[in-house]
Parts: C-alpha cells; structure tokens; sequence
C-alpha cells in the first residue's frame, strides 16, 4: 500500500507546486509586469535597428560613420554589435516594434529565472532564492532596455549558471561545450562578451586555489578533480578562441579597450558612472552588500574560493560602472542566497506541501504580464501619469517613450534639409526615420569627441549657442523641451532663431535670414 | 623578589620586535602628514573667524566677507570654537605652531586607532597593516581645518564604548570613563559639525547592546551596564544643545545636509568613486572587510556589525565620511585578520632596549619635517611645486594661496573683485576690506550664484554675468578657471594689472 502510494507521489507531475515556490514566482511576475511598462527611449534603440536594416540589405556590416554630418561620412566606426543589430531587425520585420519588446521581456524572464533556480539550487530554498531574485531584480531596474544588450543576458547567464552547476559536480564537462559557441554568439551581439572569459577565469583560478589548498569549510563540495579542471582550462581556451569569430578578430579587444577608455563614454554617460546610493536600483545594489556583511556575521556557510573571486570581481566591477550592477546581481545574488541559508533559522528548511491550486495561482500571477505586453496594454486600465511618459495610440509601436519625435519627424519628412542640431535621442530616431537628414550627434558616443560632446552639453543648456552652433554651421534645430529647456527659452527671445514647427514635447526652430552682422 | 615589589623601572618591559611595525608605520604617517601643504580652501576663513571670536570675545552672526551679499546676511558659524582654537596656536607660534598641532592630532589619531586594532587583534603587526590602509584612505581628510579637532573625540568615545561594552574590564570599571562622552560632546559639538557622529556611536553600541541583551547573545551586557550605556547615551545628547545655537545645532546639521551647493558641487560631498588612491583604499578596505568575514573565525557582534553597516552606508554617501568609516572599521577588520586560521610561523617576541632607541630613532625625520625646519630640508623639487618656500604667512603654504596677489592688492585696493573660491578664503583673512564673490562658506550662497560662478570660471556668458554683478575685477587661478582665462586674454573689454605663474588679477576697461 505504502509503495503505491509513494509511486503515486512519485509520478505526480512536477507542475504540481509547493507554497514556497511561489515566493520567486511572485517576485519574477512583479518585476516582468514592471519591465513589460518600461517605456522605449529611442536612444540606443532606433540607430540600431537602422544598422540591423543596413545589413540585412547590405549583407555586410558597415565600418563608416554613415550618419552624422558634423564629421566626415566615411569616418571609422565599428559596429561590434552587429549580430545584434541583425537580430532586432529580424524580429522587427517579423513583428514590428512589439514583438522586439515582448521578446526583451522574455528574455529578461528567463535571465532571471536561471538566476533564481541557482539561487535556489544553491540554497536549498524558494524563499531565499525569492529573496535574491527580488534583490537581483530591483537593482537591474534601470537596465531592461529594447537594445542589443539585451542578447547578452541569457549568454550571461549561462554561462555562469553552467558553470557553477559544473564546479558544484552537478553536469558532466561535455555540458562545457556549450560555452565556446555561446561565446562565438555573444562576441558579435555585444561588447559584454568580455564578461564570459571573466567568468570562465574566475571559475578556473577559484577552483586551482581550491584544488591546491583544499576545501575552505565543512560546507564546501570538494575540489574539482584535476582531469575536470583540465576541461576548465581547455574550454577556457576554446572560449577565449571563439572571441576572434567576429569581423574584427582580435581587435575586437582594443575596442573593448577603448571604450572603457573612451573620454565621453566613461564621463558623460551616466550608466558609465560609478553608482551612487541614490535611486531605487542604487539603493537596492548597497544595502546588497550591507546583506552580505550580515549573512557574512551569522552563516556557517564559506564561500569557496571560486565564489569569493567571483563576489569580490563582480563587485568591483558594478562599483566601477552602473551597467555592471545587473551582472553583479545574477552572479552574487545566488552566491547571498546560499550564505544565507547558512544562517541557523527555523522554518526555512521546511518544504511545505504541494497542491495543484498553488499551480492555479501560479498561472494566475502571469495573468497581469500578459496583459501589459505590447499588442494588449494599451487597453490595460494603467494610471494616467504612466500614460504621460508613452506615446499612447501610435502606429509604430505601442509603449513607445514620450521622448520619441514622432510628428516631429513626419513634419520633417515633409520639410528637409539644412544642418540640423538635435537632441541626442531624437537623433537616434531621425537616423531609422530620415536617415538622409543627417544628425549633429547620436548615441554612437565614441564616434564624437570629447568636444563635441562639450558642445553639444554647452548648446543643451543654451550656453553659447549662437556661437557654436554657428561654429558648426547647423542653421536649424530639433529640441526636447524637457530636456533642453535653457536652450528652448534662449531660442524663444532670439531674433536670431524662428521657430517652424511645435508640439507638446519638441520644437524645431530655423536660422532667420537676419544679417550676418546681426546674428553670429 | 616577587613582581609587583620590583622598581618601577625592572617592570617596564622593552618593547618587541612587533611593536617596531607599528612604529615605521607611524613614523612614515608622521612624516607624510607633516609635509601636507596648506591649501587655502577651508583654513584662511577659519582663522580669520578665530581672530574675529578672540578679539570681539563674541561669535560673529553674519556675512561680513562676500560684497555679493548684505554683510548682514545670516549666518552660522557652527565651528566657532575650532575656529578659535586654530586662531591661538597661530596667535601663539604662529603656523609653524598650529601645523604642529594638526601633526600632533593626527598622529593621536592614528596611534589611538592602531591602539584599538592592537587591542582587538592581539598584535602590532596586524594593526600596522591596518593603520597604514587607514592611512590611505584618509588622505584626502588631513589638512588643517576645523575637522581636526574631531579626531580625538570621536576617536576616544569609541575606544571608552568598546572598552565598557567589550567586557574586558571588571564589572563597573570602565562607567566613569563613560561620563567622558559627554564631555568630549561639549567641545566637539562646538568645534565640528561631525560631532553628529558621537550620537551615532553612542546610539550603535546602545541599540547594539541592548539587542544582543534581548536576543541572550553570549557575551552580552546586563542590564545595569545597558542602563548605563542609556545614561551616557542620554547626557552624551543633552551635551549637543551647549552651543551657541542650542537645539538649532539640529535645524543647521539638517540644512547642511540638504544644501543643494554643498551636497551637489563639493566633491567631497559626492558619493566616492573607485578613482583615486584614497578612494581606491576605501574600496579594497570593503572587499577586505568581505574577505576576512567570509574566511575569519571571528564574528562581529550585534554592536560591530551595526558600526560596520552604519559607517559603511555613511562612507558611501560622502567622501568626507571615508576617515570616519576607516577609523571605525579598521580595527574591527584587524580583529577578523588575527582569527583566520593560517598555518604561518609563530614568531617568538623578542624584547629589547635596542627596539626602543629604533623606534625613536624612526621618528626622527618626522621630527626634521616639522614646520619649524621643514624649509631647510632637502625635499625632493616636485614638492616645492605644490608648497611655497619661504611665504611671508609661514612654512608650507599651499602654491594655490595668492599672497602676491594679495600683497598687489593691498596697495592697490578697491574694486568689486570676482575670485576663484579658494581665493576667497585667503583674502578673507588677508585683505578683509576688499571683500569676496564668493567663498569656502558654501551654505552660505544661493545655488544660482554657484552656478554663475561655475559658468564665468569656465568663460561662458562671463561678460553679462560679471556685468550682472558689477564686478569690475577677477582674480583668478590660470590652473582652476583656465576658460576664464583664456576669454579675458582676448577680450579688449579688460585689461591684465598683475600677474604671476599662477593667478592673474583683471581689470574692467574703463568705457
């Protein structure tokens, strides 16, 4: 009797959920409902699709600046992210704009996902691992654009999920040889593809020390064999090796180089800079690190010396540059989790009964993300100030920022020519919308100098503009009135300038035929 | 004879050789600190304040410098008595006396933290180690200004509170030394703004205590010694309102901390950055900190851990709390470094006389790099780059203080002068009558002047904005306000009247 009904539990289909698997589910439905309403700024969106479009059509992978006017157009650009490109054109021709949202979100579910399933393999619990999922997840707010990152995310992930799983004696080596193919695929889809040989390194010194000096704690799985270390390392190699599957070989790491040393990226971008503990996702990444200093005073848990290169790496890393803040949560987020189920409680290492209405409320807590996915949200009964940040009704593309020039490029399309100066995003509209146009600068940031970016900073603010502007020769300009609004009250009082077009949120004006005496 | 009848001098022990770590380590910070230059931001306004407090015996209320504001615009002096307390060295000896004193402070602090490391850890060596990266990290926070009155009494109310709290003394020992908070409060609230900080010690080990008293940690303190912890806590806090202002010390903290110039311009307001040595140090002092926890069989209590969380957020928020944290943090760090388990040699301490005339003797070029003797010594000509030999105000002024300038203007006078900010400082104490554009008393200006300034250094809408002012005269650094500079260079509407290498005075040209 007994064994049937152990058969009988047995063969219960594994959908069937306990309570605290909820937990993470709950957490990953609120943070995919929040990514799904994420509007689309069109600075690093536009410009690349209209390189995706170039290739397609093109088959080959452009090198020259194409675009801007202030420079010359065949100046040098590599475009390192042109797998990427590619693919958000792909899924653009298929279905528009919304289906390259949708698939941004669902990448971002199953990123996440694997981050919280490591968590939990790591330790033993949903309702830690939905605490490090939660953790995870609100400081990558900022970070879950529509843009060509977003192919990095699962690589990420992968990676570091394989891996530890591989380490922890969990996958035979042979799952390994995934990495160097995921790794051909993300060099030519992001410059983040860095991050997989630091992971592959991390994991292969941690693993030497530990192999060399042997296990830190009671805790601790034991050192890899040395046979599975020589998989590290070859794998390590083959990956390192499947860097130079892209248009530029091996000098794919000088321009990894100098972006991190470019001048205009590392100081003006803001995701460059250092965090701060201001903002949501700030806030959430530091008192991340005041949790490890508390798991760290109670645990029984040590961190073995793969993970404690991997915390102390990523986290130097995440310090250095807000972009990295996502990579430091999915790789030390489960590493937390698994010090704090070290930490002697009670209940945590209860496994509460399973029950198909956990099932049902699972699918349920989906319901609401489904909902605000791009071909169905605008009908969703959403608060009127998130209505102000979109462009509601728009036949682009629904959730589209407000910050996207629409009419103001189709009075554009209609009304051509000159030398215009526009803000940086709006250009990265106008060079998918009117590419003939041309723009005074766009988010290729390292294409620009650092003086450029000055003046374009100085024009914003409506210092100096005249000269400048004259500097340049551009005789008309498309503004944000939220986000040039010195440059927009400077303009309203200058004989110099006249405006031709308005609407709620950008102004174009146009160079008055005053005398040069009159007007510098 | 048995050892508590032996002389006194057959019980003092020679020191170790571990003691000699320590010693190199504060001879070298010794020497460091004492070569620090001047520089003019926050020290010239200071001691004209103290001059200003001596003389009239009373504590100024007002502007009285910036002609770009009513002299009788309100004002604040929150550090009025480590104002005064520069002016009487200074009136005393001189510079060359009140250098020494910051040099003397400093070296207090360091050896009263190294103290509190050796005192955790168990060993010099481990708190040399961990002073030197104190060091390091408060770099940026040593040179002479009303903050150095703060490092003794922040530093001796946290030693007293572990002391009690720590259980190595005997029961009650260490409650009258409790009674010293409070009145290390009644200077430091007076002396620095941080004193804000005492309150944040004192409330971390009374909160500490009282939960690990809750939660029946071992170790934990009973209840009289928490009462008592509550007593201190509570006189430590009524000590706060002795100042000039009384429980308006409260209203001026809060409005410094949400001064929008002070907290968006100043850098060492700013959030640090992993660039710099300093801030470089700061950050390995956390993955330190994660290291030596993850791999260390210490466990820091309730009490340390809560000092470790609030000091680190604190640290984050401003540079300037970056000395505080390490003061903090350190020792506690050097407490996890002695407990992780290693399979090093143990060395037996060997005690000698010798090791004592070593130490003195490492602590003798400190000695020659004090400010009387500092100009006679063979430093390497890079650092007279950065200090001025032989300046008229005393040794080891900052190059960016303009005392020819100053002297050019005294004899000629007059004028709505516009002047880099630092500059403003020193011309607060040299050329009081001349008065500023702005100057270090940041709080002090509205946010839109700040930015006016910001654009004319840098040479943009300069003309209308001097114009707006009607400031008819610019002193500025050629280094600082290099567009200014340059603008002025090839604008015929003003003339050069006085140079040097690295200030320039400016004229408007009469129309």
């Amino acid at each position: 009797m007994k064994q049937s009904e152990a058969s009988r539990r047995s063969s219960r289909p594994r959908l069937v959920l306990g309570t605290d698997q909820l937990w993470p589910l709950i957490i990953l439905a609120g943070f995919l409902f929040y990514v799904s309403l994420v509007p689309l700024p069109p600075n690093d969106f536009w410009w690349h699709l209209r390189i995706g479009e170039y290739i397609a059509h093109n088959q080959a992978v452009p090198t020259t600046n194409l675009f801007a006017w202030t420079i010359p157009a065949d100046q040098p650009f590599f475009y390192a992210a042109w797998l990427g490109e590619l693919l958000m054109y792909t899924a653009y021709q298929v279905g528009g704009v919304n289906l390259l949202t949708f698939i941004r979100t669902l990448l971002a579910g199953i990123t996440f996902w694997i981050a919280g399933a490591e968590a939990r393999r790591r330790s033993g619990s949903w309702r830690i691992a939905a605490l490090a999922l939660a953790l995870a997840a609100l400081m990558s707010l900022t970070v879950p654009l529509v843009r060509t990152q977003m192919w990095a995310w699962l690589p990420f992930v992968l990676f570091s999920a394989l891996l530890a799983r591989f380490t922890s004696g969990q996958l035979s080596p042979r799952w390994l040889l995934i990495l160097p193919p995921l790794m051909a695929f993300w060099v030519n889809v992001h410059g983040s593809f860095i991050l997989g040989l630091v992971l592959i390194g991390a994991y292969f010194a941690g693993e030497m020390l530990s192999a060399l000096f042997g296990r830190v704690g009671q805790a601790q799985p034991r050192p890899l064999p040395w046979h599975n270390l020589a998989w590290l390392g070859g794998i390590g190699l083959l990956t390192a090796l499947a860097t130079l599957v892209n248009p530029r070989g091996i000098e794919i790491f000088g321009y990894v180089r100098s972006l991190l040393a470019n001048s205009p990226v590392q100081d003006l971008v803001t995701e460059w800079q250092p965090p701060t503990p201001h903002g949501t996702a700030n806030i959430i990444f530091y008192l991340s690190i005041l949790a490890w200093f508390t798991a760290q005073a109670y645990t029984r848990f040590r961190p073995s010396p793969t993970d404690m290169l991997l915390t102390l790496g990523f986290l130097w890393l995440a310090w250095s540059g807000q972009r990295s803040v996502m990579w430091y949560g999915l790789v030390v987020m489960p590493i937390l989790a698994q010090s704090l189920a070290g930490i002697p409680l009670k209940g945590l290492g209860t496994s509460p009964p399973r029950s198909r209405l956990n099932s049902l409320v699972a699918l349920i807590l989906f319901v609401p993300v489904l909902l605000v996915q791009p071909w169905l949200v605008e009908r969703f009964p959403l608060p009127e100030v998130y209505w102000q940040q979109v462009l509601r009704g728009t036949p682009e593309a629904a959730l589209l920022s407000a910050e996207t020039p629409l009419a103001a490029a189709n009075y554009l399309t209609e009304h051509p020519g000159g030398k215009m100066f526009q803000e940086m995003g709006y250009a990265s509209y106008l060079i998918w919308v009117i590419p003939e146009q041309g723009v005074f600068a766009d988010p290729r940031i390292e294409l620009f100098t650092t003086q450029h970016w000055q003046d374009y900073i100085r024009i914003s603010q409506g210092l100096q503009y005249n000269e400048l502007l004259s500097k340049y020769g551009a005789d008309r300009i498309l503004l944000s009135s939220a986000l040039q609004p010195a440059l927009a009250e400077a303009l309203q009082s200058d004989p110099c300038w006249q405006q031709e077009y308005q609407d709620q949120h950008t102004q174009i004006w146009a160079r008055t035929q005053l005398p040069p005496a009159s007007c510098p | 004879m048995p050892p508590n009848t032996r002389p006194f001098f057959k019980r003092i022990t020679p020191p170790g050789i571990s003691l000699l770590w320590l010693a190199v380590i504060l001879a070298a910070i010794s020497f460091l600190v004492a070569i620090i230059p001047i520089r003019g931001n926050d020290f010239w306004w200071q001691l004209k304040l103290g001059e200003l407090i001596f003389n009239q015996r009373a504590i100024p209320t007002t502007n009285i410098f910036a002609w770009t504001l009513p002299p009788d615009h309100p004002f604040f002096y929150g550090a009025w008595l480590g104002e005064l307390l520069l002016y009487l060295p200074h009136r005393l000896g001189g510079l060359e006396l009140l250098i020494f004193v910051r040099n003397l402070l400093a070296l207090a602090f360091f050896a009263l933290v190294a103290y509190e490391a050796r005192q955790r850890s168990g060993s010099w060596r481990i708190a040399a180690f961990v002073v030197l990266l104190f060091y390091v990290m408060a770099l940026n926070n040593l040179t002479l200004r009303t903050q150095i009155w703060a490092w003794l009494p922040f530093m001796l109310i946290a030693l007293v509170l572990h002391r009690f709290t720590s259980g190595q003394s005997s029961p009650g020992g260490y409650r009258q030394w409790l009674l010293l908070c409070p009145l290390l409060m009644l200077v430091w609230v007076n002396v620095h703004g941080s004193y804000i900080l005492g309150l944040v010690l004192v409330g971390s080990y009374l909160v500490g205590e009282a939960l690990r008293a809750l939660f029946k940690q071992p170790g934990a303190l009973g209840p009289a010694h928490i009462a008592w912890l509550g007593i201190a806590s509570a006189l430590t806090a009524a000590a706060t309102l002795v100042n000039p202002r009384g429980i308006g010390i409260y209203t001026y903290f809060m409005g410094l901390m949400t001064d929008a110039p002070s907290q968006g311009l100043i850098a060492e307001w700013q959030s640090p950055s992993p660039n710099g040595i300093a801030n470089l140090a700061f950050f390995v002092s956390i993955l330190l900190l994660i290291l030596v926890l993850a791999y260390s069989r210490y466990r820091p209590s309730l009490t340390d851990l809560l000092l470790i969380l609030g000091f680190l957020w604190l640290a984050w928020s401003g540079q300037r709390y970056i000395v505080w944290f390490g003061a903090i943090a350190m020792p506690i760090l050097a407490q996890g470094l002695a407990q992780i388990p290693n399979r090093l040699p143990v060395f037996t301490e060997q005690r000698s006389w010798l090791n004592a005339v070593i130490i003195l003797l490492l602590f003798i070029p400190a000695l020659l790099v004090q400010p009387w003797f500092v100009s006679s010594l063979p430093l390497p000509q890079s650092y007279w780059q950065i200090a001025y030999p032989g300046s008229p105000e005393g040794p080891l002024v900052g190059l960016d203080t303009p005392i020819e300038a100053a002297a050019y203007l005294k004899t000629h006078p007059g004028g709505r002068l516009f002047n880099e900010m630092g500059y403003g400082s020193y011309l607060i104490w040299a050329l009081p009558d001349q008065g500023v554009f702005i100057d270090p008393r940041v709080e002090l200006y509205p946010y839109e002047q700040w930015q006016d300034y910001i654009h004319i250094s840098q040479g943009i809408q300069y003309a209308e904005l001097l114009e707006r002012y009607g400031a008819d005269r610019v002193l500025l650094d050629v280094y600082l306000q290099a567009g200014l500079a340059e603008a002025l260079a090839s604008d015929p509407g003003w003339h050069m009247e006085f140079s040097t290498s690295r200030t320039q005075l400016w004229t408007r040209v009469e129309k």
